[in-house]
């Protein structure tokens, strides 16, 4: 997909968020967050649509795992996270909401922690993205 | 007694020999051990895992009591203003987090952990990063989350 479309899908994914922690849908809400934050770095990711394709044919990977986030992150211009913010910011997506999200292993106040964490990397990348694609970040 | 960087040290040979859950468990001991050196500094209490949290919490700026900062920083509010300012990323408790993801490796049943032998390695800079800036570490100004 795109960068266009990446940003656009990060933006509506933060929007939906936003709503859902207004009405306690932490669990989503964290969910969402995390799939802002992706698709955040493929949208400012200026290698992400030249990838070659994975093992199951798809021309390009989703920056949401070990071995996909850091290298992307790292790719973007701004170079907007430190090495221990990357760790950081997959931890807190992948490690803790995405897990939640199908284990529900979190207390509800780690949860609410977790999912405001997530939208300050959240907060951060969108707008690197958005200067990245010269667009303003709504 | 070693230091929390040797400790460190070893939890990394431990994991590279394959001897995970010993590295971790000697990886987090190292992250309290530096914790608890450097809330001796500031002359705070750390005696308790929750102590360490409290004490990183408040390197980074957030009240200890964790839903006092998402009351003062309406974090989604920003989210959807563009003229909102940037948030700095609070670390310390970031790579605690880190940190206490691996004493729950060591301490779970092998069957329930859920990390690759590679993700012990993965992880373990940032545990090495926060004992090389607790060392020096001064608390963040806390009105950066208010608004």
């Amino acid at each position: 997909m795109d960068a266009l479309t990446h940003f656009d899908a990060s933006r509506n994914l933060a929007a939906l968020a936003t709503e859902l922690v207004s009405r306690g849908q932490d669990i989503a809400a964290g969910e969402l967050v995390w799939g802002a934050i992706v698709h955040a770095v493929s949208a400012a990711d200026p290698a992400h649509e030249i990838q070659l394709p994975d093992r199951f044919g798809n021309h390009h990977q989703s920056p949401n795992t070990m071995a996909t986030f850091p290298n992307a992150v790292r790719r973007i211009r701004e170079r907007p996270l430190s090495e221990t913010q990357i760790t950081n910011c997959l931890n807190n997506g992948q490690q803790m909401l995405h897990n939640h999200f199908y284990h529900l292993n979190l207390t509800p106040q780690e949860l609410q922690f977790r999912v405001h964490l997530g939208a300050a990397y959240a907060l951060l990348l969108t707008r690197v993205a958005a200067r990245a694609l010269g667009r303003s970040a709504l | 007694m070693l230091t929390p960087m040797e400790t460190l040290d070893a939890a990394a040979a431990h994991i590279v020999a394959g001897q995970v859950r010993e590295g971790a468990r000697l990886a987090y001991d190292a992250a309290f051990q530096a914790v608890a050196e450097a809330a001796r500094r500031h002359k705070r209490p750390c005696e308790t895992v929750q102590d360490a949290r409290n004490f990183v919490c408040w390197l980074d700026g957030l009240p200890t009591d964790k839903g006092d900062w998402l009351k003062d920083a309406p974090i989604f509010d920003w989210l959807n203003d563009d003229q909102a300012p940037q948030l700095p990323i609070p670390e310390f408790i970031g790579a605690f987090d880190v940190a206490e993801e691996f004493k729950r490796h060591a301490e779970a049943p092998t069957e329930f952990t859920s990390w690759q032998p590679d993700e012990y390695a993965f992880y373990l800079p940032a545990v090495r990063w926060l004992v090389e800036e607790l060392e020096s570490a001064q608390p963040r100004d806390p009105s950066v989350w208010m608004r």
